[in-house]
């Protein structure tokens, strides 16, 4: 029996794709381990010129997101004004704790306190710096740095999530076998996973994009995006490459594939539309695709910050699924490039490679590929971590999912017209 | 009413003509569909099963156009390619299970079926391992399942041994009654065609030969089977009434001879259309007319 064979005969498939989610929990569990004395920072942001109303001379707000344990201290180097007035207030954005600082500093340089992050947590920070005084002409240079603990928060949830994970696979497993046997869509969607030999594919995705992005790191940023952090596509926008393979190999293997090997031509002698097949094969390749990344960065939150997840569910919802939303588009933009080959080309050999090239090459940025089609360019800028900015409005999500909507659709009718109208002898 | 139609049917691919204008209908019972390799049987299946869509032409099966509504005839159509590929990654208890749940086939009578044909000592076996005889069986069982009550099957018996062809013929023997209509391609000839409604010849694409049973029995000789506790003396009988080729085995004796012959009361006898000679010799004639057509004029 076969690695498929001895988890899969046992096993059935819902079950299954939680349980290879244990492996994800130690790559956490590393991760928590290694982060240990790790600097982050932001700035320094200088100020100079006439204080302004209420004397005035600086206020800086921005997001910290911190670990249980992390030291972060926003340091004023003010020169030209004696004295001036320190006042901090940092806001912890899921219990709504605040915690304010206020002195009144002589020396240009002065002894700011530590913040000590009492949870692990995303923070709202709001600094201000106002003359004393009357003052003509100063200097003000502001400076967020912090250093990271040994994530002991993250460590000792380590067993609650794995046994988590377990008891989620019994209950899948229950579920599944209760459910099993019935016919419809459903059993449709799970017999052409199952033909994928799915677990493999959804495994090299969750661990490939495990690999690239999953970060425990702190960060400090203007906008809340900074939540979005662990699991930033413009850390690394080659991932884009490694996503447009994967999906080349899925739609292939599920389109091409099945259809040079005479698969296709056994289920058109089932009582099953070729649309309906059609769809069912197209919702496996984006659960494939979307579904690692929705989970893995899923379960990053829920170890590292499951207080924020719960005691304010809107603000995460609403910044997690602007994240989501650039992957949606990213994954719909592979699925555009490689659905089209794989419908057309009723040959495997063939179908991966003009699955693959033509994505590749305007990633590669070809010489006669327009500014505007800079699709590297064109991902990084429009991931909403990157696009932080004051407000935390992003502004650049939609001249991605636009086109890539456009695209998606094209290609998609094509394909389906295609796979619908085609004789099969 | 006429179950499967083709009219004034053409299917090319490329250059090669698989079918040529073809006009047949086939009604209620068991039709067998014959032609050497290459005639054209499967192509016209496949257009009946709605696999393919005719260059010219229409086909119907049940008065619907079988490539626009093929997903709706599927549900009470049974149908059994000879290259049927099975997927070999699961086995063959679950590929029939998921068929079952698609079809809405009771699974007892899968299960039934499949004990007939010795397919459950294997089933629960990856398909991958099967060779091509249990592979076969698992494709007819796929046909079989869900009482359909159309039939289409393509060269059933090839590569099936002596046991399964017995067993398969006994199901499809129990079965053509609740049947309403069903054709096997075959050029093996297994008793079944026996209990034929029709047949049909293709050859080169061409339909060169289309008779119903009774018009066979007709005009054809036809095979007896008579039981007898004097074979020796009732085969002297038949000498006399002129009977020329006989064979006597145990208390059997088999012979052919026209429908108008007088046997003996006392004597048991089941005639027999002997479809395999009315089939060679359509071949044959259509081989020595072509031949006549294609040969270079003699000198004189």
């Amino acid at each position: 029996m076969g690695v498929e064979g001895l988890l899969g005969a046992r096993l059935t498939l819902p079950a299954l794709l939680i349980l290879l989610l244990l492996p994800l929990v130690v790559v956490i569990y590393l991760a928590a381990l290694s982060g240990e004395g790790g600097t982050f920072g932001f700035g320094p942001s200088i100020h100079i010129g006439t204080p302004g109303e209420n004397n005035l001379l600086a206020s800086e707000t921005g997001y910290l997101l911190v670990s249980r344990g992390d030291n972060v201290s926003i340091d004023a180097i003010v020169s030209g004004v004696s004295p001036w007035r320190y006042t901090l207030s940092i806001a912890d954005l899921a219990t709504g704790r605040t915690y304010s600082y206020i002195a009144t500093y002589y020396s240009s340089r002065a002894p700011i306190p530590v913040f000590i992050a009492p949870t692990s947590s995303l923070y709202f920070y709001n600094v201000t710096i106002t003359a004393e005084g009357n003052v003509s002409e100063y200097t003000l240079t502001l400076k967020v740095s912090g250093q990271q603990a040994l994530r002991r928060e993250v460590v000792s949830r380590i067993p609650i999530v794995a046994a988590a994970l377990v008891g989620m696979a019994l209950a899948a497993e229950l579920l599944s076998r209760r459910l099993g046997g019935k016919g419809g869509f459903i059993a449709l969607l799970s017999w052409e996973l199952r033909s994928l030999g799915v677990w493999v594919f959804y495994a090299a995705s969750l661990y490939t994009y495990a690999l690239f992005y999953l970060d425990l790191s702190s960060g400090v940023g203007r906008s809340k995006y900074i939540l979005l952090k662990p699991v930033a596509l413009s850390r690394d926008p080659d991932f884009f490459v490694v996503h447009l393979l994967l999906a080349a190999s899925l739609t292939t293997m599920l389109y091409s594939y099945k259809w040079e090997s005479g698969l296709e031509r056994t289920m058109d002698l089932f009582p099953l539309g070729r649309a309906r097949r059609f769809a069912a094969k197209l919702l496996v390749v984006f659960l494939l695709l979307y579904l690692p990344i929705l989970i893995a960065s899923l379960l990053v939150y829920v170890t590292w910050l499951p207080s924020l997840v719960s005691g304010n569910p809107g603000l995460f919802i609403e910044t997690y699924l602007m994240g989501q939303l650039h992957y949606l588009g990213i994954t719909l933009l592979v699925t555009a490039f490689s659905l089209l080959p794989a419908t057309l080309i009723p040959r495997t050999s063939l179908a991966l490679i003009a699955a693959t090239l033509p994505g590749l090459l305007l990633y590669m940025g070809m010489p006669s590929v327009p500014v505007s089609l800079d699709l590297e360019k064109l991902l990084v800028e429009t991931d909403p971590y990157r696009a932080m900015v004051p407000g935390g409005e992003v502004h650049r999500l939609m001249p991605l999912l636009l086109p890539v909507l456009a695209l998606f659709t094209a290609s998609l009718t094509i394909s389906l017209l295609t796979y619908v109208r085609r004789e099969n002898p | 009413m006429i179950v499967f139609e083709a009219r004034h049917l053409w299917k090319v691919f490329g250059k090669t003509v698989a079918l040529r204008d073809i006009n047949l209908g086939f009604g209620g019972g068991l039709h067998i569909l014959l032609g050497p390799n290459g005639s054209g049987k499967t192509t016209l299946l496949k257009l009946w099963t709605g696999l393919l869509k005719p260059t010219k032409g229409e086909v119907k099966v049940k008065n619907l156009d079988p490539w626009s509504n093929r997903a709706t005839l599927m549900r009470f159509m049974g149908v059994a390619f000879e290259d049927t590929v099975l997927p070999w990654w699961t086995s063959g208890k679950d590929y029939l299970k998921f068929l079952a749940s698609q079809k809405r086939a009771k699974w007892s009578l899968v299960v039934e079926l499949a004990e007939r044909l010795g397919v459950t000592a294997y089933w629960t076996k990856t398909i991958r391992g099967y060779s091509s005889g249990m592979r076969k069986k698992i494709v007819l069982l796929a046909a079989l399942a869900g009482e359909p009550e159309i039939l289409v099957l393509d060269e059933p018996y090839t590569l099936l041994d002596r046991n399964s062809v017995d067993s398969l013929n006994q199901i499809l023997v129990e079965n053509i009654p609740s049947i309403e209509a069903a054709v096997i391609a075959s050029h093996v000839f297994t008793g079944i065609e026996e209990r034929t409604s029709s047949i049909a010849v293709l050859v080169n694409g061409s339909l060169v030969f289309y008779s119903t049973g009774n018009k066979l029995a007709d005009s054809s000789l036809i095979m007896y089977e008579c039981e007898t506790e004097d074979p020796v003396r009732f085969a002297e009988k038949l000498y006399k009434l002129g009977v020329k080729h006989l064979e006597i085995r145990e208390s059997k004796v088999y012979f052919e001879a026209g429908r108008g012959i007088t046997l003996p009361e006392n004597v048991k006898c089941s005639p027999r259309i002997n479809i395999k000679k009315v089939y060679e010799n359509v071949v044959m004639g259509h081989r020595d007319r072509t031949l006549q057509e294609t040969a270079p004029p003699r000198d004189t």
